[in-house]
C-alpha cells in the first residue's frame, strides 16, 4: 500500500506542478539614473509577463512612455497572479519614495486600499477600476460609452443584432446597455437578441450560440464580449456569413470578409494621462479617472475596408455625430433600455 | 410561413444537437467500454483537453488534420496506458488517479501552448475539417441537412458507437469485458487476461477522449484556447450513468444533453422573456439530473466497477 501512496502522491505533484504554469516571478527595471534633485518615480505592477501582446503590454508601453514623454524614472516588477504578493509590492515601492505606482489590473484593489493610507504622499493607481479613495485612483475605460458607438454601426447596418457574453457582470453588461442604447439612436426599430455563455473558455458554445442565434432568430449582425470565447462568434459569423463586431483588438484575421469595425482599446494612454497629472500636480484625490471618447488614444475604431459589407459613408458620420454627442454628454449611454 | 420558420428553427436546433453532442459521445462511448470493464476513467476532461490540445498543435504546424488526428490517438493510448499503469497494475485508486490526470490536462496543455504559442492567445487558426455531405441522403428533407451535411469526426462519432455495441454485445471478446467488470475472479478462472482486457479498454478511453476533445479544436473550431473543453469531461460522467453504462443509452444520453444545451440557446436569445439566463443554462444539467433520478434501483452498473483486481488474494 506505501508504494501505491508514494506513487500516486508523485502523480498528484506533477500535476500541481504543471498546473503552475505561469512564468517565474521576475523583476525587470530600468536601473535609476542620476538627474534632477528630486526625480519623479514611476513603478508598474503587473499580475502576469509585460509581453502578452495585451492588458500587460498595454501597462508596460504606457510606462515606456512616461519615461520618454516625462522624464520619469521607472521600474516594473512582474508578479504571479498571486494575491499574497500584491501588498508587498507596492509596500516595497511606497518605502522607496515612488510617486506614483500603478498596479496594473483590479486584482490590485484591496492590497493598494490597505497600503494607501500608511504613504499619503503616494498616489497608488489600480487600472480597470472606477473607484477611488484619498490616494487610491482608479483608472478606467468608459465602456458603456465606446459600446454607444459600436451600436451606432450596428443600428445603422442592421435590424436583427445579436449580443453574445461571457457572464452577465456589471461591465459586459454595461456594455451591452450601451450598445443597445447607439443601436436605438439611428434605428429605433432594431431588435435584440441576448445570449450569456456562462464562461470564457467555452470556443466552441459561444459559436453554437452564434450560429442557433442566426438560424432562429435571424441576426444578421453580432458583437461578441466573452475575452477569448468571443473566437467562436468570429468564426460564427464567417460561416454563417453574418457581419459582426471584433473587440478589444483587431480581429479582423478571424473573419476577414464579416468584421466590419474593430474596437481597440489602450490602457497604456489612459496611465500617461494619470501620471502626467500626477506630475504637474494637477491629480484630483478620491476621484477615479474613468476616460471616455474625449481621451485621444484611448480608444480606437478600425473599419476593415475589405469587409463584404464595408461600414457606410452615412454611418461614418452618425459615428462622429455620437461621438460628439458622448464628449458633450448630450445622450446617456448607461440609460435604461430594453431588447 | 409561420409553420415554415419553425421547422426551420427546429431544424436548426437538432443540427446543433448533433453538434453539441459529438464530444461527448466519443468520450462517453470510449469510458463505456472502460467502465464494462471495471475501471472507473474520470480523468476524461484531463484526455480530452490534452487530445484538443495535440490535435490543433500538430494540425497547425503539419498542416495535415489527418496527422493531426493520428497523433490525437497516439496521446489517447499514451494517456490511457499511464491511468490503467496507475488504476489496474499498481491498483492505485480510480477516483484519485482520474483527479490528478484532470488536474495534468488543464496545466499541461495550457503550459505547453503557452510555451510553443507564448501568449498570442487565439492568434492563430487552422483550416479546420469541412463538413461532407453524404451524396443522395443529404438531399433528404429536413433529415438530411441534420444527419448527412456534418464533419468526419460527427459521423465517425457514431461509427464509435456502433462499433463498440457490436465489440461488446456480439463478439467473444466483448463477453470477456463484460464478465471482467461484473466478476473479474470467475474471469480469471475461466482463463481471461483481466490486466490485459482493462489495459485495452482503458486504453480505448482514453482515445475516445482525445478525440472528442479534438473534435472541439479541429473540427468545431479552428483554434486551441485553455481550458476549452469546458466541463464536458465531467457531464460525460453523468451521462453514463443516465445511458446506465450501456453504449446506446450513453449515445441517447449525449444526444439528449445535445438537444437541451441546444434549446437552452435558443431560449436565452428569444425577446422579451425576463426569466434569468441563469435557468436556461442549469437547463441540461437538471435535465441530466431529472433522468438519472427516474431510472434508480435496478442494479445495473459492473459489480467491480471501481474495484482494483488482486490476482492472488
Amino acid at each position: 500500500m506505501n508504494r501505491i501512496r508514494i506513487l500516486v502522491s508523485v502523480l498528484i505533484a506533477f500535476a500541481i506542478l504543471s498546473g503552475c504554469s505561469s512564468p517565474a516571478t521576475s523583476a525587470a527595471g530600468d536601473q535609476p539614473t542620476a538627474g534632477a534633485a528630486k526625480p519623479f518615480k514611476v513603478g508598474l505592477l503587473t499580475t502576469g509577463p509585460v509581453n502578452d501582446k495585451g492588458y500587460n503590454q498595454q501597462g508596460y508601453e504606457g510606462l515606456q512612455r512616461i519615461k520618454n514623454e516625462l522624464g520619469a524614472e521607472i521600474s516594473n516588477v512582474e508578479l504571479e497572479d498571486n494575491p499574497s504578493l500584491y501588498e508587498k509590492a507596492i509596500r516595497d515601492y511606497a518605502s522607496q519614495g515612488y510617486d506614483l505606482i500603478m498596479a496594473h489590473g483590479k486584482q490590485f484593489q484591496d492590497a493598494a486600499n490597505t497600503v494607501a493610507p500608511d504613504f499619503p504622499d503616494t498616489i497608488i493607481s489600480v487600472t480597470s477600476s472606477s473607484v477611488a479613495k484619498d490616494n487610491v485612483i482608479g483608472v478606467a475605460l468608459d465602456i458603456p460609452q465606446s459600446f454607444y458607438v459600436l451600436g451606432v454601426i450596428a443600428g445603422s447596418m442592421a435590424d436583427k443584432v445579436g449580443m453574445i457574453g461571457g457572464q452577465e457582470i456589471p461591465s459586459i453588461q454595461g456594455s451591452f446597455t450601451g450598445f443597445m442604447n447607439g443601436a436605438r439612436s439611428v434605428n429605433p426599430d432594431v431588435e435584440f437578441s441576448v445570449v450569456y455563455l456562462g464562461g470564457f473558455t467555452d470556443v466552441a458554445g459561444a459559436k453554437e450560440a452564434a450560429l442557433s442565434m442566426v438560424a432562429s432568430q435571424g441576426v444578421e449582425f453580432l458583437l461578441p464580449n466573452a475575452n477569448i470565447a468571443s473566437q467562436g462568434v468570429y468564426q460564427a459569423c464567417a460561416e454563417a456569413n453574418v457581419l459582426c463586431i471584433g473587440v478589444f483588438g483587431n480581429q479582423t484575421d478571424f473573419a476577414p470578409k464579416n468584421i466590419v469595425v474593430n474596437y481597440a482599446s489602450d490602457f497604456g494612454v489612459a496611465l500617461n494621462i494619470l501620471a502626467k497629472q500626477v506630475k504637474d500636480g494637477t491629480v484630483v484625490r478620491g476621484k477615479p479617472i474613468v476616460l471616455g471618447l474625449e481621451a485621444q488614444g484611448v480608444a480606437a475604431y478600425l473599419y476593415n475596408e475589405n469587409a463584404n459589407v464595408p461600414v457606410p459613408e452615412s454611418a461614418r458620420k452618425a459615428v462622429d455625430e455620437a461621438k460628439q454627442k458622448l464628449i458633450n454628454k448630450e445622450v446617456d449611454p448607461s440609460a435604461p433600455v430594453t431588447p | 410561413m409561420e409553420d415554415i420558420q419553425w421547422i426551420v428553427g427546429l431544424q436548426g436546433i437538432l443540427v446543433a444537437t448533433i453538434r453539441l453532442a459529438t464530444p461527448l459521445i466519443f468520450s462517453g462511448i470510449g469510458l463505456v467500454i472502460a467502465e464494462q470493464a471495471g475501471v472507473v476513467n474520470i480523468g476524461l476532461e484531463g484526455i480530452m483537453l490534452l487530445g484538443a490540445f495535440t490535435g490543433w498543435t500538430i494540425g497547425f504546424y503539419s498542416g495535415s488534420l489527418i496527422l493531426g488526428l493520428a497523433a490525437v490517438i497516439i496521446v489517447g493510448l499514451i494517456s490511457g496506458l499511464i491511468f490503467a499503469l496507475f488504476t489496474v497494475t499498481i491498483r492505485a485508486n480510480q477516483i484519485v488517479v482520474g483527479v490528478a490526470f484532470n488536474m495534468l490536462g488543464i496545466g499541461l496543455s495550457g503550459f505547453l501552448y503557452r510555451t510553443l504559442f507564448g501568449r498570442e492567445i487565439g492568434l492563430l487558426k487552422l483550416e479546420s475539417f469541412q463538413s461532407i455531405e453524404i451524396p443522395f441522403l443529404s438531399n433528404l428533407p429536413f433529415i438530411g441537412k441534420i444527419l448527412f451535411q456534418q464533419n468526419i469526426l460527427v459521423y465517425s462519432s457514431f461509427v464509435f458507437c456502433l462499433l463498440a455495441i457490436y465489440v461488446l454485445y456480439h463478439t467473444a471478446a466483448g463477453l470477456a469485458i463484460r464478465s471482467v467488470g461484473e466478476h473479474p475472479r470467475a474471469a480469471d478462472t475461466m482463463g481471461i487476461n483481466v490486466f490485459l482486457v482493462r489495459y485495452l479498454c482503458v486504453l480505448m478511453s482514453g482515445v475516445g477522449a482525445a478525440l472528442g476533445g479534438a473534435f472541439l479544436s479541429i473540427a468545431y473550431t479552428n483554434i486551441f484556447v485553455e481550458n476549452i473543453v469546458s466541463g464536458r469531461g465531467y457531464i460525460t460522467l453523468a451521462i453514463v450513468a443516465f445511458g446506465r453504462w450501456k453504449p446506446v443509452g450513453t449515445l441517447i444520453g449525449a444526444l439528449i444533453f445535445g438537444l437541451f444545451y441546444a434549446i437552452q440557446l435558443n431560449l436565452q436569445s428569444l425577446r422579451g422573456i425576463v426569466i434569468p439566463y441563469h435557468v436556461f443554462q442549469a437547463l441540461p444539467y437538471f435535465m441530466t439530473i431529472l433522468a438519472l433520478l427516474s431510472m434508480r434501483g435496478r442494479a445495473i452498473r459492473p459489480k467491480a466497477l471501481g474495484k482494483p483486481y488482486e490476482p492472488s488474494a
